[in-house]
Order: C-alpha cells, then structure tokens, then sequence
C-alpha cells in the first residue's frame, strides 16, 4: 500500500473506539503483577536494588604510540559488539583523525613496531583466519594500533547480573527511600586487578561504600590489550539505588 | 465497585499501597479512558489493549514512588501511555494515527484563524499538513485541538512546562497556517 510508507495517518474513524471494557482483565494484570513480585522477590530485589544498565569505558592507548592517551567514550552494547566472544582476539581500532598533528611525528616510531608487529602475526596466526581481515587493513594506516578492550572474563551480562545480585540498598537508608545513581569509575590493571575505585557522582557516604564494595570484589577482567600488551583501562559503572515497596 | 464510586483517587492510591488488590478500583475507573487513549493512536485494538495494560502494570510497580504533584492520577496514567505509544512506534516503525472529524477540523481552522478558502480544499491541504508534522508537533495540537486538554495538562503529559508548551503550539498552528497558504497558491 502507498499509505504505508507515511509515519502519521489522518483517520476519520477508528474501530473498536469503545471496546475498552472488552479488554479489561484486572486479574491478568494482577497475576502479572504476582509474578513479577514473585521474581523479584526470588532475585532478592525486593527492597534492595540495583540496575545497572551502562559500562562506559574510558580507553587509554599505549603513550608508545601517542603523544598523549586518547580518551574514547563507550557504551555496554558496543563494548558487546567489539568483544562478541571473550578471550578472543584481538581487533583492529582506528585511531581518530584529529590525532594526526601529533601523531605524525610518532608515526615513524610507531610504525615500524606495529608493522612489524602484523607481519609476525600474519606469520605465527597464519592458520587463524577469522581476525586477519580485520588486522592487515593496519598495514594501509599508520596510526592505527590493534587494541581489544577490557572485558570481564565471564561477560558483560553476567557483570551486571552480578551487580543486580550483590547491592544491598543500605538499612539506614531504606526510610528515606532514597533513589539515585553512584557513579563509580575503576581502573583495570595489567596484571587484570582492579584499581583506583573512586566515585564520580556520589548519592551519600553509605550509598559510596555500598558501590565502591561491590565494585571491588566483583568478577575477574581481563586487561585491555593494545599490540599484544596489556594496558590499563578506565571505566565508569552507575549504579542505581532504587528501593521498591516492601514486600507484598 | 460502588463502594469505589465515592472514592477519591488520592484515597484508592494509599489503599492501594497496603493492598495491592485495591488498584483494581483505579484500574476499573480508568481503563476505558486509557485504552480509547491509545487506540486513537494505534488503530489496533489487540495493540491497545496490550499498551493500555501495560500502562496500568507500570503504574502498579511504581505505585510506591508515585507522588501527588498536582495533577490527578489520570494524568499521571495518560503520561505513562505516551510514552508507552511512543516506545512503540520507536520501535515497531508503524504508522500513527490521528483521529480527526469535520468538527475537530473545523475549530482547529478557525483557530488558525483562516477562514476565506474553499471549505473542501482546506481540509484536504490541512490534512496534509498535518502529515508533515513532526511527531511532537503532531502530538501537541492533537493534545490540545482534537483531545481538548489544558496547556498545564499538556505540559505535564509531555514533559515540558506549561507555558513552553503554549509556545510551542501557538508556533505550530503559525507552521500549519503557512503550509496550508503555501498550498493554496
């Protein structure tokens, strides 16, 4: 039909205006509002929450090959993206134009390690055919670098599921029912530890401690590689506080 | 429900609190409302229902943050559906549809304050202005125009203030009346 293609349609008459009534079914909503207590009350969110919906990661590359490191924003689903599969290889990251002015002088020295550095891979990864295509495109490049980003071992979903699992919304609080986001921003280490846990946007001492807790003890990552060497990577988690009814 | 005839809104959402068996009061009173709500946008019924249904779920799972801020809770629940319409034409990319009769036509013209033209040319160039709109656009004179609601109500259901929101679609109507010109010459 021609009319599908437009976005709003002008309609003189609508069907079933009045069959609101029809539809009504209280008890289907209050069965799926049963269940949905029932599940949050198996997850133990009830009364103490955490949903944590975005991983920005804050990428330092190598100052071996930059004047100064680049900050590059990112988000949970392309944090996915880039690492599909954990502990897979690594691919191939474009540096931003804008860095060329500095870049040109690094250029020369970072050329020939990263050529070279593709060159051994072509070699020793010959059989592995599946990242080549996205690596030997460096060679065209010279201020490009293979960079992976950090990820945690398991996956991001299950850092989140753990994150969801492990906040207990702090007692003292719980009168107040307060709501709101921690922000807290971490380091992932060479060596895959955690450091520098600090809070970017605090909701309250205990609500800080809460996250910051949680943050520290959470799963193994492995650290952000860039040509085959372990570098730290920044990121930032929020963490939302959300107090739902007590429990029916 | 006649005992929930009586009832202020305000009295059912604290009686709801404690027993959640209680909404059905607010559910019953509201739902025809919210449903012909959503269809007019939809133009499907089963879609409709399901939205209208899900407008009621929200507001349920919120109930404990939901706070009086001078506006009645049919607002509050008419806020849910748009932005629950709106998530599903994000994301379902069909069409919107806007319910609109020779009466609603008629003022909405004689708001914009045109009145020589031919009368069935007018309406059909209207119509396709109306088309042109931007969503938002189109959101706040069907809001105001078609639905009859007050800037302050429109304001709150759309997230802006009441005043930008009188702004806002006195600035439209200018757009539709220099579309609409345009057209006719």
């Amino acid at each position: 039909m021609a009319m599908e293609n437009k976005k709003v349609k002008i309609v003189r008459h609508i069907e079933h205006l009045h069959d609101g009534a029809k539809h009504s079914n209280f008890e289907a909503l209050y069965d799926q509002y049963t269940d949905y207590r029932a599940t949050l009350v198996k997850y133990k969110i009830v009364g103490a929450v955490c949903v944590s919906i975005a991983v920005t990661a804050i990428i330092y590359l190598l100052a071996s090959d930059l004047t100064k490191p680049e900050k590059i924003q990112m988000q949970t689903h392309e944090l996915m993206r880039l690492a599909p599969k954990p502990l897979q290889h690594g691919l191939a990251t474009r540096l931003p134009d804008r860095l060329d002015p500095n870049a040109q002088i690094k250029t020369k020295q970072s050329e020939l390690p990263v050529a070279r550095l593709m060159e051994q891979k072509e070699e020793s990864t010959g059989s592995e055919e599946a990242v080549i295509p996205d690596t030997v495109s460096i060679d065209t490049s010279p201020s490009m670098s293979v960079f992976r980003a950090a990820q945690p071992i398991a996956g991001i979903s299950h850092l989140l599921a753990y994150l969801q699992a492990n906040i207990i919304y702090p007692e003292a609080h719980k009168p107040d029912s307060i709501s709101g986001t921690v922000v807290v921003g971490f380091t992932v280490l060479e060596d895959s530890t955690i450091g520098a846990i600090k809070v970017v946007q605090s909701l309250g001492a205990l609500f800080d401690e809460e996250a910051k807790r949680v943050v520290r003890h959470m799963p193994t990552w492995q650290p952000a590689m860039q040509n085959q060497k372990p570098v730290k990577q920044d990121f930032t988690i929020p963490i939302t506080f959300q107090l739902f009814s007590e429990q029916p | 429900m006649n005992k929930t005839e009586t009832v202020t809104d305000q009295e059912l959402i604290e009686r709801s609190k404690k027993d959640h068996r209680a909404f059905e009061g607010l559910y019953e009173r509201y739902f025809e409302q919210i449903y012909r709500f959503v269809i007019k946008r939809v133009n499907e019924p089963t879609v409709s229902a399901d939205i209208a249904q899900q407008v009621f779920f929200n507001a349920l799972t919120r109930l404990s943050s939901y706070r009086e801020m001078g506006h009645p809770y049919s607002s509050y629940l008419h806020r849910i559906a748009i932005n629950l319409c709106n998530e599903y034409f994000r994301k379902s990319k069909n069409q919107r549809f806007v319910l609109m009769d020779d009466a609603l036509a008629e003022s909405l013209i004689q708001s914009m304050g045109c009145a020589d033209a031919e009368h069935l040319q007018r309406e059909a160039a209207l119509i396709q202005a109306l088309e042109q709109l931007k969503s938002k656009e189109l959101m706040l004179v069907e809001l105001r125009f078609f639905e009859g609601y007050s800037f302050k109500e429109i304001g709150y259901l759309s997230g802006i203030t009441e005043n930008s929101a009188k702004v806002k679609t006195y600035r439209i109507l200018k757009k539709l009346k220099r579309m609409i010109d345009g057209h006719g010459k």
